[in-house]
């Protein structure tokens, strides 16, 4: 062996027993992800706010007028207020009225469903200006209903 | 008497039981706003604003591309990324349907048909009208992505659904129609039919049999003929109604033979992801397809991958990006409604598309570039000669000339679509799917609750949800940072790194985690992450930072006793619950 792979010997083992000496002493991860599951009930909850792909819930009033429905306005369902005692005062064509005044949107001219994700979004209910009514089986959906505001 | 006492008691042990179950879920208002359960869909839909990509963690850094030397691999990374983006690209950009495509798969998960569909549309005008004819010496990946046939006839697919959703079943009818159109353009030529008629007779028996096998495997997209059946039924044409309702039962398996050629090694793991369905489909009769008032369609699993091969990486090949639900199982208000029926495959449409064409354009290129940096080695032998210079034209070539092929695709879609559907009473009821792996073990992180799903007299219900892994969930995952506990200071110390969003002064949650038995605690310890489902989270202090160093964070115990021969943990997370203890509503629904 001449001096230079010696040397080549002697600069190897002292690097890799400082390497481990230093891995060795090194602070040991302590970082844990934890990801517990609690499903969701299968009872359901109390239906908080109505709209008419679920029905109009009895005894409640539009929500603009500080009730908790969100149906899009119909004589059948103006008459479903009257006889629970709500907007005896009010026709149609007034009720109507009411939402553009405050610029609600009840349905896109296009037929589609925006699932409030629209410009005039969230849901009234969130403080938005869209009351078409969620898409069926989305978080949205649930969310309306119940008045659950999600926390991004 | 004796006989009444016992049933008094096993009627309060199955009380006790049935409280228990109850008692280890969350009343509705309690579930966590920040919650998967409530805000899952809110977060994907901010990816969707920041314009970065759907499911950011299995994207390939900038520091992670930096290192990589090798054009091909650079460019594969790149493709991989791009099949997630949803950053808006310029109309003239190469990529420009991938963020379209990707924004509209989400948008219609997130239930936002208006702006899904307009995505998609915009999409499907570019692949409609792009024929690309010129051959490009470089990566594949240079041309304008249009998809393949089966990418094409998915994005059909969902068009038609949400046309169905909004009762246009005209167009519906057009969409689902054009779906399977698209399937049948995976059916090779006529000349190329011969060509694979005469190589492949042996394997078949007879030539007849190798163009029945193509035919049929250009015809098999069960789901689009299913939803078809549906849309003519609302038209009323009865007759097409019993013909797509046949053809919904089309299918066969990919033999090994075409696997070979677009899965090559990967042939094994594609065929566990590809599997035969279930012999008797018991949703596609007339008399259910008139009377089922509830349909659920199911998405599955993620869109397979695609992965370069050959000699310079100038070969694509398909490969399944691995998840784990299989099976499922649909309740309704607590009964069993059904099991689903795998009625859609897209690693089976994408496996028996014939691709002859693309791969020996792409042979040749890898030829040419062989040839190229063959040149180059022996400029670097020669020059090395003759002047003694070292020069690495080889290294340039190799490194700087990628030839690999496109594999850029529609990242977002699932992999499988499964049916299931009912009659069921009018009214709001509530809908839970369990989800179930291939051997038939149940997946809690995967089961979904929906409320409130209302079936009206007369007409049915459409419901379409993805499985995705802690969708339903009613807590969000965290990290926590093992503690050291200096008794005699009171003092608890941290690594910072392991918590984001720390400050002098913040209170965090001292918790312990017990997973049931010595060697589960042992075995967590070293894995760092929670296996199985027996754990217990319990909170037991709080600990305030009053000196935040990098490697350390010093905190005063403000809660709580700690008991130093034990292992505690520091986390940035507010427990909803003092205890946390694994709840699935299996057990329940089973009993």
């Amino acid at each position: 062996m001449d001096r230079r792979q010696f040397l080549y010997v002697v600069t190897g083992v002292l690097t890799s027993t400082l390497y481990t000496l230093l891995t060795g002493c090194a602070a040991k991860p302590t970082k844990y992800h934890l990801n517990p599951y609690i499903a969701k009930s299968i009872h359901s909850p109390e239906v908080g706010h109505c709209f008419s792909s679920i029905g109009h819930k009895r005894g409640t009033s539009p929500f603009i007028l500080g009730g908790t429905c969100c149906c899009t306005p119909t004589h059948k369902l103006l008459t479903m207020y009257h006889e629970d005692g709500f907007l005896l005062d009010y026709d149609l064509p007034k009720l109507l009225a009411e939402y553009e005044e405050k610029s609600i949107i009840l349905a896109h001219e296009n037929g589609w469903q925006c699932n409030n994700q629209c410009d005039n979004g969230p849901h009234v209910v969130f403080g938005g200006t869209c009351m078409v009514p969620p898409t069926i089986g989305t978080q949205n959906f649930e969310n309306v209903i119940t008045g659950k505001t999600p926390k991004v | 008497m004796d006989k009444f006492l016992c049933k008094v008691c096993l009627f309060l042990f199955f009380c006790s039981l049935l409280a228990n179950d109850v008692s280890a879920t969350f009343e509705y208002e309690d579930i966590p706003a920040d919650s998967n359960a409530i805000a899952y869909d809110q977060r994907l839909l901010s990816y969707e604003k920041k314009g970065g990509y759907l499911w950011p963690g299995t994207i390939y850094t900038h520091e992670q591309m930096k290192l990589i030397k090798q054009k091909t691999v650079r460019d594969a990374w790149t493709s991989h990324n791009l099949s997630f983006t949803l950053q808006t690209q310029l109309k003239k950009d190469n990529n420009y349907i991938l963020p379209l495509l990707n924004r509209g798969m989400l948008n219609y998960s997130t239930g936002n048909y208006n702006k899904s569909f307009s995505y998609l549309l915009d999409a499907k005008a570019v692949m409609d009208s792009m024929k690309q004819k010129d051959m490009s010496l470089g990566a594949e990946q240079s041309k304008i992505f249009k998809g393949e046939p089966y990418e094409q006839a998915l994005a059909s697919f969902y068009m038609g659904l949400m046309l169905y959703a909004k009762e246009d079943f005209q167009n519906a009818r057009a969409m689902f129609s054009q779906a399977l159109e698209l399937d049948r353009e995976t059916v090779p030529t006529q000349e190329n039919m011969e060509k694979l008629a005469k190589k492949y007779d042996r394997k078949l028996g007879s030539k007849q049999a190798v163009i029945d096998l193509y035919n049929s495997l250009g015809n098999d997209n069960r789901l689009a003929y299913y939803m078809l059946a549906r849309t003519y039924k609302k038209l009323g044409e009865d007759q097409n109604v019993r013909i797509s309702l046949e053809n919904s039962s089309n299918w066969k398996s990919v033999p090994d033979f075409i696997k070979e050629k677009s899965c090559d090694k990967f042939k094994t793991t594609v065929n566990s992801y590809d599997t035969s369905p279930p012999r008797d489909n018991p949703f596609n009769t007339l008399e259910r397809l008139e009377n089922d008032n509830l349909i659920i369609l199911i998405q599955m699993g993620f869109a397979p991958a695609k992965q370069l091969g050959g000699h310079q990486g100038n070969k694509d090949f398909l490969s399944p990006r691995p998840y784990p639900e299989r099976k499922a199982t649909v309740y309704v208000d607590g009964k069993l409604l059904c099991e689903t029926y795998p009625m859609f495959n897209l690693l089976h449409q994408a496996a028996s598309t014939s691709r002859t064409k693309k791969d020996k354009s792409q042979t040749g290129k890898a030829i040419g570039k062989s040839f190229v940096a063959g040149f180059a080695f022996l400029a670097d032998v020669a020059t090395n000669v003759a002047i003694g210079t070292d020069v690495d034209l080889y290294g340039l070539v190799q490194n700087s000339w990628s030839v690999a092929a496109d594999t850029r695709r529609w990242g977002s879609p699932p992999n499988e679509i499964h049916l299931a559907s009912g009659w069921i009473d009018p009214g709001i009821h509530t809908v839970t799917i369990l989800f179930f792996d291939q051997s038939g073990n149940h997946l809690s992180h995967y089961e979904q609750v929906h409320h409130f799903i209302p079936v009206k007299e007369g007409e049915e219900t459409f419901l379409v949800v993805r499985s995705l892994r802690d969708k339903n969930n009613t807590l969000r995952s965290f990290n926590a940072s093992k503690i050291k506990y200096k008794q005699k200071k009171n003092r608890v110390i941290f690594n910072p790194k392991d918590l984001s969003g720390l400050h002098i002064g913040k209170k965090l949650n001292i918790i312990t985690v017990d997973m049931g038995s010595q060697t589960a605690n042992e075995q967590f310890l070293k894995e760092k992450y929670l296996r199985g489902n027996k754990y217990k989270i319990s909170k037991v202090g709080a600990a305030k930072i009053y000196k935040l160093k990098k490697k350390k964070a010093f905190c005063e115990l403000i809660e709580g006793n700690i008991d130093p021969k034990q292992t505690y943990f520091a986390a940035n997370y507010e427990l909803p619950l003092p205890v946390i203890e694994e709840f699935s509503n299996y057990s329940l629904l089973n009993k």
